[in-house]
């Protein structure tokens, strides 16, 4: 199959090209880096590859190697590429441009942002600059595909063309092997560390393709672009979101309608959830006859599915906000004002959009890691941030702030909306401090470098806001959905089957009647059965190391099964006590009615799901991510290690809150 | 005078780098180097970051490296 390879410089639209031609739907952001593998899709029988941005061959970050790896076996085997310019700083562009042309790669230049030129009065001449480049040039908007029926063609009809070179008959007249010899060799070798007599060749490279390239812009835009202030309206806003005040405030602000959407616009849908299981499962057991058979659709299938499907209005909000924060440039700007503060902690502004992403979730955004060049901050980064309120604790810590919180308060800041925000808080605190001390610790080497490009501001692509947050939230849902419903399934069986006779649990209820005073509260006979199913002697096994947290055998069951995936807890939680309870109401309330059977309390007081909450907020307890960072890392030992410190963090906090409270 | 003392809305030409050869990879990859028409934006001082943009780019940079980068006013040329 022929191929195409999309390549530009970091925020030029590629994701966004690439969705148009290829009718998937990459994940798009208005800050570098969002591409952080190459992603491919297929237009007419052509295999389109969208690969990360890149600002120059002299690459410095996991991200760009995979760039510059691929674009040196197409200059092998002589593959096109699509070249992605942005146009209103074409000059930048086509210094890469410049770049991969001396390779003598057959290319296409897609010139983007027409629209933003058109509002620079910026007017592009696209014969003269065909004819500098000597390749195709298409000027387009990827965002309303505008121009694209004029590159389809050109895809269609194989148009990509070797450009000019810029550069490489210098290199050559030095020596004839002298371009590969000299310049590609110094690329290729300069990645470990950047010698002073690398950089007197870089300089000398660059200051002539700067020449080259700007003596091109000066004759095919038609408007000086150094007379014109295209970022003006940026610079304008910048005043007032990287004010030390006003810009705090914002943030703050931001943040704070971040964590209180996901809890009071989320509500109402949450409920219609609610209710649809619950009538689903009063259905199930109505119209379905063999008593087993109902038992297991009703409490096993859906009452684990039901956990899980409640947070779908809560995740798909949480994404759409990070979306929007994202498209807009804003993240970067966070970059920018959190840059000195991160310092403290031995990381950069660069590691504000990864464990912002953690907030979403830790696999990309642990991939997102890629981007930052420096070793030590990048491991850091990894090791810590899933200690971030990921959206897979968010069904948990929402089931145990409803359980310690039964009012649901008035006004859009309540006390559950608080103690969400104190948990997010609690998170990112300890990721800072772990970050700290893995850099204090750490053998890695730290590049000093760093410089921050904060992109213009731009609006939302909503179609693109949309489409991502319902992908990544599908995404939840499919990849968490298949375990739970294994696990829902096999936890029913555990739950619903037991090695004692049934004259053995009768007795053990009369006994258990017999012995309560009156002020206790009776529990059903169902409660007794559970505890001594398969599933109750797997809890009862680890209890004795959990009772110490204020945990009976049931948690200890979703303990064990949430090691998977944290979600799942909510979900062996349903299981569990659907089984053991004859009414349909919502997991909330059965656990709010749980009893200790010894004490005859609350089995969920203050203690236990303060104790909780914090054993989830430093447990890693996501196979996927241990299975992301040995991806990322290289070596299993990192994952294992964090696996297990965050286990010592998590079982610490959780013991130290059960005393106190 | 350095790129930390330009004065917000000023435009300047980088006349000498001397800061490490990583951050003045870095500053070149990103089209900033000695001849560079630059203009100075709004820096916050609580950042400690120096803005600049040039060519269409916004880019900021340490104060620590924007000490040792030597500028010519635009004007004064």
């Amino acid at each position: 199959m022929k191929q195409l390879a999309l390549i530009g410089k970091p925020n030029s639209g590629k994701s966004s090209l690439f969705n148009k031609l290829t009718g998937l739907n990459q994940k798009i952001g208005n800050y570098s880096g969002v591409t952080v593998e190459k992603k491919s899709g297929i237009f007419e029988g052509v295999k389109i590859i969208d690969l990360p941005g890149l600002k120059s061959l002299w690459v410095d970050s996991l991200d760009e190697q995979i760039s510059l790896r691929e674009i040196l076996d197409y200059a092998e085997t002589n593959s096109p590429l699509l070249f992605v310019a942005n146009g209103v700083q074409l000059a930048d562009s086509l210094l890469l441009f410049s770049e991969i042309a001396d390779l003598q790669i057959p290319m296409i230049l897609v010139i983007n942002f027409k629209d933003e030129l058109k509002k620079s009065q910026l007017v592009l001449d696209k014969e003269k600059i065909k004819n500098h480049l000597g390749c195709e040039v298409v000027l387009m908007n990827s965002k309303n595909g505008e121009g694209l029926d004029e590159l389809k063609a050109l895809i269609r009809e194989n148009k990509a063309q070797i450009p000019h070179t810029f550069r490489r008959s210098q290199f050559e007249k030095m020596d004839k092997n002298g371009f590969e010899n000299i310049y590609l060799k110094t690329i290729k070798d300069h990645q470990n560390k950047f010698t002073n007599a690398q950089y007197q060749l870089l300089e000398a490279d660059f200051s002539q393709r700067q020449l080259l390239v700007s003596k091109i812009t000066n004759e095919v835009l038609k408007e000086d672009p150094t007379k014109l202030d295209i970022l003006a309206s940026s610079k304008k806003v910048d005043k007032i979101l990287l004010h030390p005040i006003w810009g705090m405030i914002t943030f703050l602000l931001v943040m704070l309608v971040v964590f209180q959407s996901v809890f009071t616009l989320a509500g109402i849908p949450m409920d219609w959830i609610d209710q649809l299981f619950a009538w689903m499962s009063e259905k199930a057991n109505a119209n379905i006859s063999t008593q087993w058979l109902a038992s297991l659709v009703s409490d096993g299938v859906l009452a684990g599915l039901g956990g899980v499907l409640i947070f779908i209005p809560q995740i798909a909000i949480l994404f759409i906000l990070l979306g929007i924060l994202e498209n807009t440039g804003y993240l970067s700007r966070i970059s920018y004002i959190s840059d000195n503060f991160l310092q403290k902690f031995g990381l950069s502004g660069k590691s504000v959009i990864p464990l912002m992403s953690s907030w979403a979730c830790a696999i990309p955004a642990i991939m997102s890691t890629r981007m930052i060049e420096d070793n030590r901050e990048r491991m850091a980064v990894i090791l810590a941030s899933p200690l971030m309120t990921c959206s897979a604790r968010l069904p948990v810590y929402t089931i145990l702030i409803a359980v310690m919180f039964p009012e649901n308060g008035d006004g859009f800041i309540n006390a559950k909306g608080l103690m969400l925000f104190f948990l997010y808080l609690l998170g990112l605190v300890a990721t800072l401090v772990v970050a700290w001390f893995i850099n204090k610790r750490s053998k890695f080497i730290s590049a000093a470098a760093w410089t921050l490009e904060l992109p213009m501001y731009r609006m939302p692509n909503w179609k693109n806001v949309f489409y991502n947050a319902y992908a990544k939230t599908k995404s939840f849902v499919v990849s968490a959905g298949k375990i739970i419903f294994l696990i829902s399934v096999a936890l029913w069986v555990l739950a619903s089957f037991s090695p004692k006779s049934e004259e053995f649990i009768d007795q053990q209820y009369e006994s258990y009647i017999s012995t309560i005073d009156q002020n206790q509260e009776v529990i059903n006979r169902e409660s007794i059965a559970i505890e001594y199913s398969y599933a109750g002697y797997l809890g009862k096994l680890i209890e004795p190391a959990i009772q110490p947290l204020g945990y009976d055998w049931k948690i200890g069951i979703a303990l064990i099964t949430s090691f998977a995936a944290r979600e799942v807890f909510v979900g062996t939680l349903s299981t569990i006590y659907s089984i053991g309870s004859e009414d349909e109401s919502t997991i909330t309330e059965r656990l709010r009615n749980e009893t200790n059977l010894k004490t005859g309390q609350k089995r969920y007081n203050l203690a236990t799901s303060i104790s909780l909450l914090l054993f989830y907020v430093f447990a890693m307890q996501c196979m996927s991510t241990l299975a992301i960072v040995r991806k990322e890392t290289g070596k299993w030992k990192y994952a294992l290690y964090q696996f297990i410190a965050m286990l010592i963090l998590a079982y610490c906090a959780a013991l130290l809150a059960y005393n106190i409270f | 005078m350095n790129l930390k003392e330009l004065k917000e809305g000023d435009s300047a030409i980088l006349a000498s780098i001397n800061v490490g050869e990583d951050i003045k990879k870095s500053l070149l990859l990103n089209g900033v180097c000695i001849g560079s028409l630059i203009e100075k934006n709004y820096s916050p001082s609580f950042a400690k970051l120096c803005n600049i943009s040039i060519r269409g780019k916004m880019i900021s940079i340490r104060n620590h490296d924007a000490i040792n980068i030597e500028v010519v006013k635009f004007s004064e040329k």
